[in-house]
This record gives structure tokens, C-alpha cells and sequence, in this order.
């Protein structure tokens, strides 16, 4: 798993706090939960979780999720990572005070993942402006044009290989 | 006999002939009334500006009195555009008629007990029905550049006046049956034992309810509303059909002034002697009233203007003049 | 009854900004309204990907330039969490009353637009921008600039506070509770805006967590979430305040809200001149920063709700990824769901009671 955020748990650097288990351990009962249904996880901190999972697996994921409090869907991106695609939901609950960050690997040739609208409300916007931006096609969603860009526009811009006409000076 | 080389008695039977006069006083009543809105709207931006904490026009002329003639000289030079679909006639009528429905029911407001352009027996009628016609030039504003934000102007306008119109009505009434006549001469004569709005203090908050309705003025400006529906039934107008328009509506608040100043405030009368300019002063303060609530009410809405008008102003008109009814029998 | 379309076009007097909604109409009532929005993309996610860490930090002031210190301080507070840095003591302190300070500005100036909006021609607005004015002078005696102040930096702030600084903060505070007092009075005494504000444009708690709603809009509902509370930051937990809400989830409700928030602020600001610890207030950064690889997620309370940042670093000088989480965005995406079978004035109120800044709305 890629080193993320402020202490990775298995190497300490001079000076810089180690996460210990009793940082970690008010999460537990919720990472034993987790960890059978995901591909991947990660501890940022007790309140920071990271896990990757397969697209298939996602709905189910994020019902049960929804299910065990976590009612705040904060943000849903893509990042483009040059081999694939990804996309990234933050979901927040209030009761536990924990994110948990979803990650979700998707090909460059068929960038499809089901749409979370049916759980989380918020995500229609987000997913609307994800689309835009990368072209990941989410299926189920309501309404899916582009949000932020005009509707005739080509190309999907925060792709990395799109190229933004700079001017020469620059 | 000759004075001046001009024959006096010639010039004394031209004064008298009616054709002349009328001409005459409809050319002064255009004239007062055209300086008085310009007066007007200068004071209404210095003042809403001292209300709102700033300064209000300054720079053109001395104290910014030159403000408004250079807004309507502004507005004179600008570019006349037509909608393409709209309907021409119509869209040409209609500043013209605002501007001239809104001076007729000049002409029978008298001034002081001889001052009248024309002196009319049923003169409150005349003024009435007069003032209801002028909802008809919004209606056509309203409808003929095609347009949805005029229209829903204009149909605003249309449904607030079918809202008023009865309680002025009502409210009149128990102006006339205090006073027996229909004349306004007599009207401001009879309140020389007491102003109206001592007795008819109802029908006075109903009249003034009114006069902000009639006029379109805040809280009551639906029609123009703004921050709604751009500028409301004339956002297609430019130039000087909208100076027109601005004109036309902005003497109907005037209208409404000295028509409460004739009917509530004694007209003429004043502590020791009567004068025109107590008419003026009166309509001044009650202009001054309409400017400060502009500037701190918040606008209605449609639908809890429409309940406030049939719901609670005509029950109150008619209780206005059941107390009416009563006093003169009771009082007079 | 047929339907009309009516477009309330991208120029409107009254939409805060380029934002085109179109409406559609029976008679008065509204059947549906549509937000279109993008009429202010800059492409700012696209632009950081190419620029060093400290040069997005002037960039972020022009998201949300009614509340640009909020915009410095996400973004300054996401490249902390990858550096795992920590700034001074004293930086933090003088971070949460510039914080608090903005916070007030920005509730003042929704609160002169709202004004604006139902009808009341620049009344309100001038009586609060008065304020909003002196909040604009200790801010341009800190940084320099009346609107985009590019003075919370990564490690600190810019500047020391100017002498007599905490002197100046806290006579206009007391000016402030005497106004405020005034702008209650001109709200709530005023029957046609209660009549105009009260039971309009019910968001009801459990629709405004699902929709994302945060900020006023979720704590007008009456739902107690604050991220200075539940993902505590900077020095926040060190002062003794509380979570401000309404309890109808109407329009007055909201605004009721931002009055509270800026009652609450006041006192914040007031402990932390107190209890201003001295120090220096900048660690020591070098120009060009190197984050190790690794991304981060992490969000303030702006005015508007949660602003968020996530940035993914690829152990260059150039962000790999960089995505703002706009509260203005999701509040807005609540409007349809809100704006069903009420009248076009209605429509703007709620619109003016969302406080969208289309800066960050369309980034």
C-alpha cells in the first residue's frame, strides 16, 4: 500500500511519533467489521480509515456502511493515476467520529462503476462533476451530463492526457 | 379699451371661453405636475440615501438637484429598441397612455375653493373611475413585448388591482357620507369642524394601505418586483417609452398623496388661514411617509397580498363605514 | 395547467453571481427548478496540478473571495497533514481569530444580501456592510489587501499582528454586539419579512444530511454538526463555545443561524485575544516543499459550510491532484429538492438563504 498522510504503522522516522495500537484500538470493533470485506486497508489515524475495494463490491459496501451510521458522504473524486483510473469517496459519521476514505481502481478502457445516489443522496453532483472531468460513467445515476463544463464541450480535462493550450509564456 | 396695444375686452371673453380654459389648465396641470416629479424624485433618493447611512446624489448640480433631469436626459438619448415579436401598437400605446391616464384626475383636484381646472359636482367619482383605468397601460405593457418577465408583471399588476379596488372604494365611502357630497370642494369644506381622519381613522390606514398598492410602490411594488423578475411589466422598454412609464408611475404616488391630504387632512385648511400651501405641505409629509417605508419594508408576496387585501381590508373598509353611519347620525 | 419555462438567466440582479436556473412554471407556482451552473470554471484543479505548493495559496484566496482566509487556511491545513508540520502556538491563535473575524464578515454580507433579495432596496446591506467595512480595515492593516489576503501560509501566517492590533479587534467587537442588537430589531420586529422568511423552503434533517447539506443550511434544520467540534483543528478546542442551530429548517431559521454564528465568533475572538500566548509565527519552510508521497484528506468550517482538500502528492514540488470540496456546491445541489411547489419570490429567498458564492460553487 502506498505511505499516506502522517505516520505509515510500520516504519518510524527520527523524531516522529509512531502509531501505537492504543491510538488505534477505539476502531477496532469497526476495522474487524471492515477488513473481511475489503481488498485493502489503511490506518491514517483512529479517525481516518482508508480502504480499497473492487468495483463489483462497492453498492454493498457503502449499504453497509450506511447501515452502521456512516451518513455523511462528503466528496466523491477521481484521480488519474496513469495506469487506471480511481475513484475516491469520503464518507463521514457523525456517531463515530470516523472517515472512511473509499478507493476504487477502474480501467482506462471501461471506466464504469455503479452510481451511490440510491444511499447517499449527495453524491448526485459530485458524481455529475467526476464524470465531467474524467469521463467515469456511473451507472444508475439520475441524470449524468456534464455540470461544470458547457454540453458540447470534447475531451474530459483532468484527464493527464489532456493538454490545456498554454500560452507561451508560461 | 386698449392697454398696451391689446384689447381688454377681447382678452377678458378669451379667458372666459371654457375651450380656452380647458386647454390651458390640462397645459398646467402637465406642467406643475411635471416639476413636482422631478422635485419629488430628488427628494426621495436624498432621502431613502440619509435613511440607508449614505449621501444620495451630490455631484450633478449643487446638493444633486440636477440629478433627475440628467436621468432623464440619459434616458432620452438612449438607443429605442423594439422586440422583434412584439406586438407594435400595443407596445407603442402603452407608456403614452400611462403617462396620459395618470395626469386626467389632475384636473379635478382642487386647489384651494375657487383653484380647479374643473369643477366637477361628482368630482370623487370621476377620480375614481379615472384611476382605475390606469391599470390598463400596465396590462398592455405587460403583454405586448411578448415576453415572460413582463408578462408575469403585468399579470400582477392586473390581480392587485382587482384586490384594491374595492377597499378604496369602501373607504371612500365613508368619507362621503360624512361629508354629503360627492364634490371634493365640499369634501374639504365639511372637514372645517375636524379632519377626517379623526372619525375615520379606519378608512385613513385602509386609504393609505391603498396608496401603496396603487402606485406600486414598496412593500406592495409586485409588478416591478426587482430582485424577481428583472424589471418587471417594463423590462422591454428602453429610452423614452421607459421614461414615460417611470413618469407615469411615479405620479400616481403623488396622485394618491393629495388625494389623502383632500380627503383626510382638510385640503386646504389651516390653523389660521387657508392657503394652497398647506395642500402642498400635507401632501409632502404623506409623500415623505411612502419614501420611509420603502426604504426599511420588505416586499410581499403575491398570494399574502392578495388574502390581505379581500381577507382584512374589506372587512375593515366596512366597518369604517358602519362608524361612519353612526357618527353622523350621532355627531353631525 | 400548462408549463412554462422561465429562465432566470445567467444576469439576474439577484442571483449572487453567474447562475442560471431555469424554472419551470405553473401560474406563480414552481414545478421544478434546474441549476445550471459552470458560467465561472476557471479549470483551478487543472491550474494547481502545474504550480508549486506556495504558489496555489494566493490561487485558493479566488475561490471563495467573499471568505478567502477559510480558502488559505483548508488548503494550508491539507499540506500541513502531508507534512506533518505544526505551526506555533501563537500562529494557531492568530489563525482562529482571523478565522473567526472572516467568518463574521461573510455572515454580514449574506445577511445584507438576503435584504437585497426579498425587496428591501440596499437597506439592510448598508447598515451591515458598515460593519463589514471595519472588519475590511483590520484585515487590510494585517495583510495588505482588502479581499484576497494570501496570509495564512503553510508553516504560519504571514505577518505578526500590528501593534494595537488586539486593542483595535476588540473595541469593534463591543461596537458589534451593540449593531447586531439593531439588525435583530430591523429582522425580527419587521412582520412582512418574518411573513415572507417563516415556513419557506423547509429542508427537513434527515433530507439535509443525505443531501450533503452543511454549514447554516444543515444547522438551520437543526441538526448539530460543526466540524470545529467533531474533527477538532487548530486551537478550537481550547475555547468554551457551542454549536449554534435553528430549529424549523425555513428560511428564517438559516438566517437566524448565521446572527447566532456571528454572536458566537465574538466570543471566540475575545478569548483568544485574551489568552494570546506570544511566540514566533512561522516555522521555518523552505520555498519549495516536497511533500514524501502520500494523499490526505482534510476540512474546516468555512462560513458556508464544510471546505474541504484533497490533495494526493507524488513527492515532486507540484500537487499530483488537487480537489476542493465546496460547500457552496453541495448546498447548492439542494435547491431542487427544496424549491418544489412554492411562488418565484419564494425562489429567490431560498436562494439568498443557500449563500452561494459562484467562485467556489463552479471553481
Amino acid at each position: 500500500m502506498r505511505k499516506e498522510g502522517r505516520n505509515d504503522d510500520n516504519e518510524a522516522e527520527a523524531g516522529e511519533r509512531k502509531l501505537t495500537v492504543d491510538d488505534i484500538s477505539p476502531a477496532f470493533p469497526l476495522i474487524y467489521e471492515i477488513v473481511k470485506k475489503v481488498d485493502g486497508m489503511h490506518i491514517q489515524t483512529c479517525n481516518k480509515i482508508w480502504v480499497e475495494v473492487k468495483r463489483e463490491n462497492l453498492l454493498d459496501f457503502c449499504k453497509f456502511l450506511k447501515e452502521h451510521g456512516f451518513d455523511h458522504l462528503s466528496c466523491v473524486l477521481g484521480v488519474d493515476m496513469k495506469e487506471y483510473l480511481e475513484v475516491v469517496y469520503h464518507v463521514w459519521s457523525y456517531i463515530d467520529r470516523r472517515m472512511i476514505s473509499i478507493k476504487v481502481k477502474l480501467p482506462y478502457d471501461d471506466p464504469v462503476v455503479d452510481s451511490v445516489t440510491s444511499i447517499w443522496k449527495s453524491a448526485d453532483w459530485h458524481e455529475r462533476e467526476t464524470y465531467d472531468m474524467f469521463g467515469i460513467v456511473f451507472r444508475n445515476h439520475p441524470n449524468l451530463k456534464r455540470i461544470l463544463l458547457p454540453d458540447d464541450f470534447e475531451g474530459h480535462p483532468l484527464r493527464k492526457d489532456f493538454k490545456v493550450e498554454e500560452r507561451g509564456w508560461y | 379699451m386698449e392697454l398696451f396695444g391689446v384689447d381688454i375686452q377681447a382678452l377678458v371673453s378669451l379667458l372666459q371661453n371654457p375651450f380656452v380654459r380647458g386647454i390651458g389648465g390640462a397645459l398646467g396641470v402637465v406642467g406643475v405636475i411635471s416639476i413636482a416629479v422631478l422635485i419629488l424624485i430628488w427628494a426621495e433618493r436624498k432621502f431613502i440615501a440619509r435613511l440607508q447611512h449614505r449621501y444620495g446624489p451630490n455631484r450633478a448640480g449643487k446638493f444633486g438637484i440636477l440629478q433627475t433631469l440628467a436621468d432623464g436626459l440619459k434616458l432620452f438619448l438612449k438607443e429605442d429598441i423594439t422586440p422583434k415579436n412584439a406586438e407594435k401598437i400595443t407596445y407603442t400605446l402603452a407608456p403614452i397612455l400611462c403617462f396620459s391616464l395618470a395626469m386626467i384626475p389632475f384636473v379635478a383636484i382642487p386647489i384651494d375653493r375657487n383653484i380647479v381646472v374643473a369643477n366637477l359636482n361628482a368630482g370623487i367619482l370621476f377620480i375614481i373611475a379615472v384611476a382605475s383605468l390606469s391599470v390598463i397601460p400596465v396590462i398592455m405593457a405587460g403583454w405586448a413585448p411578448n415576453n415572460k418577465y413582463n408578462l408575469i408583471g403585468g399579470i400582477r399588476s392586473a390581480a392587485m388591482m382587482i384586490s384594491y379596488e374595492i377597499p378604496v372604494g369602501l373607504a371612500v365611502i365613508g368619507v362621503l357620507v360624512l361629508s354629503g357630497s360627492l364634490s371634493l370642494i365640499d369634501i374639504v369644506e365639511a372637514q372645517r369642524r375636524g379632519w377626517f381622519i379623526f372619525p375615520q381613522f379606519l378608512g385613513f390606514m385602509t386609504f393609505l394601505i391603498v396608496s401603496f398598492m396603487e402606485s406600486a410602490r414598496p412593500p406592495f411594488d409586485l409588478p416591478e418586483a426587482e430582485s424577481e423578475i428583472v424589471q418587471g411589466w417594463t423590462t422591454e422598454y428602453s429610452s423614452v417609452k421607459f421614461a414615460l412609464l417611470m413618469f407615469g408611475e411615479y405620479t400616481h404616488a403623488i396622485f394618491t398623496s393629495i388625494l389623502i391630504a383632500i380627503l383626510y387632512l382638510g385640503g386646504w385648511l389651516g390653523i389660521f388661514f387657508d392657503s394652497p400651501l398647506w395642500l402642498a405641505l400635507k401632501t409632502l409629509i404623506i409623500m415623505l411617509f411612502l419614501m420611509w417605508v420603502r426604504s426599511s419594508a420588505v416586499r410581499v408576496r403575491i398570494d399574502q397580498m392578495i388574502n390581505f387585501g379581500w381577507k382584512f381590508l374589506i372587512p375593515l373598509a366596512l366597518l369604517n363605514i358602519v362608524i361612519a353611519g353612526v357618527l353622523r347620525i350621532v355627531w353631525v | 395547467m400548462e408549463t412554462v419555462l422561465l429562465n432566470l438567466g445567467p444576469q439576474h440582479p439577484s442571483t449572487h453571481g453567474v447562475l442560471r436556473l431555469v424554472v419551470e412554471l405553473e401560474g406563480e407556482r414552481v414545478v421544478n427548478v434546474e441549476p445550471v451552473i459552470g458560467y465561472l470554471h476557471r479549470g483551478f484543479e487543472k491550474i494547481c496540478e502545474n504550480r508549486r505548493y506556495i504558489q496555489i495559496t494566493p490561487l485558493t484566496d479566488k475561490l471563495d473571495y467573499v471568505a478567502s482566509m477559510s480558502n488559505n487556511m483548508a488548503y494550508v491545513k491539507a499540506v500541513e497533514e502531508l507534512l506533518d508540520l505544526h505551526p506555533p502556538q501563537r500562529a494557531e491563535f492568530i489563525r482562529v481569530i482571523v478565522l473567526e473575524l472572516q467568518r463574521i464578515a461573510s455572515h454580514l454580507l449574506a445577511l445584507g444580501s438576503i435584504g437585497n433579495d426579498l425587496g428591501m432596496p440596499f437597506t439592510l446591506m448598508m447598515y451591515t456592510f458598515r460593519e463589514r467595512e471595519k472588519i475590511l480595515d483590520l484585515f487590510e492593516s494585517l495583510s495588505g489587501a482588502r479581499l484576497g489576503y494570501n496570509y495564512i501560509t503553510i508553516g504560519g501566517v504571514m505577518h505578526d499582528l500590528p501593534f494595537g492590533f488586539p486593542d483595535h479587534v476588540l473595541a469593534f467587537l463591543k461596537e458589534l454586539d451593540e449593531k447586531i442588537e439593531e439588525y435583530e430589531d430591523l429582522i425580527y420586529e419587521n412582520e412582512i419579512f418574518i411573513r415572507r422568511t417563516e415556513g419557506v423552503g423547509v429542508l427537513k434533517p434527515n433530507d439535509a444530511i443525505n443531501l450533503g447539506a452543511t454549514g447554516p443550511v444543515l444547522r438551520g434544520s437543526g441538526v448539530k454538526r460543526d466540524v470545529r467540534k467533531e474533527d477538532p483543528y487548530s486551537v478550537y478546542h481550547m475555547f468554551d463555545w457551542k454549536v449554534v442551530t435553528g430549529d424549523k429548517g425555513d428560511c428564517l431559521s438559516r438566517i437566524s443561524v448565521w446572527i447566532k454564528e456571528m454572536k458566537m465568533s465574538s466570543e471566540i475572538v475575545k478569548q483568544a485575544i485574551a489568552n494570546l500566548p506570544a511566540g514566533n509565527i512561522r516555522e521555518k519552510v523552505s520555498r519549495v516543499i516536497r511533500p514524501p508521497e502520500g494523499e490526505t484528506y482534510s476540512r474546516i468550517e468555512s462560513p458556508r459550510g464544510e471546505l474541504g482538500f484533497h490533495i494526493v502528492g507524488d513527492g515532486s514540488t507540484n500537487p499530483y491532484r488537487l480537489k476542493i470540496r465546496s460547500p457552496a456546491f453541495c448546498n447548492l445541489s439542494v435547491l431542487p429538492h427544496i424549491a418544489k411547489g412554492v411562488l418565484i419570490a419564494d425562489l429567490i429567498a431560498i436562494l439568498g438563504t443557500l449563500d452561494p458564492v459562484f467562485g467556489e460553487v463552479d471553481r
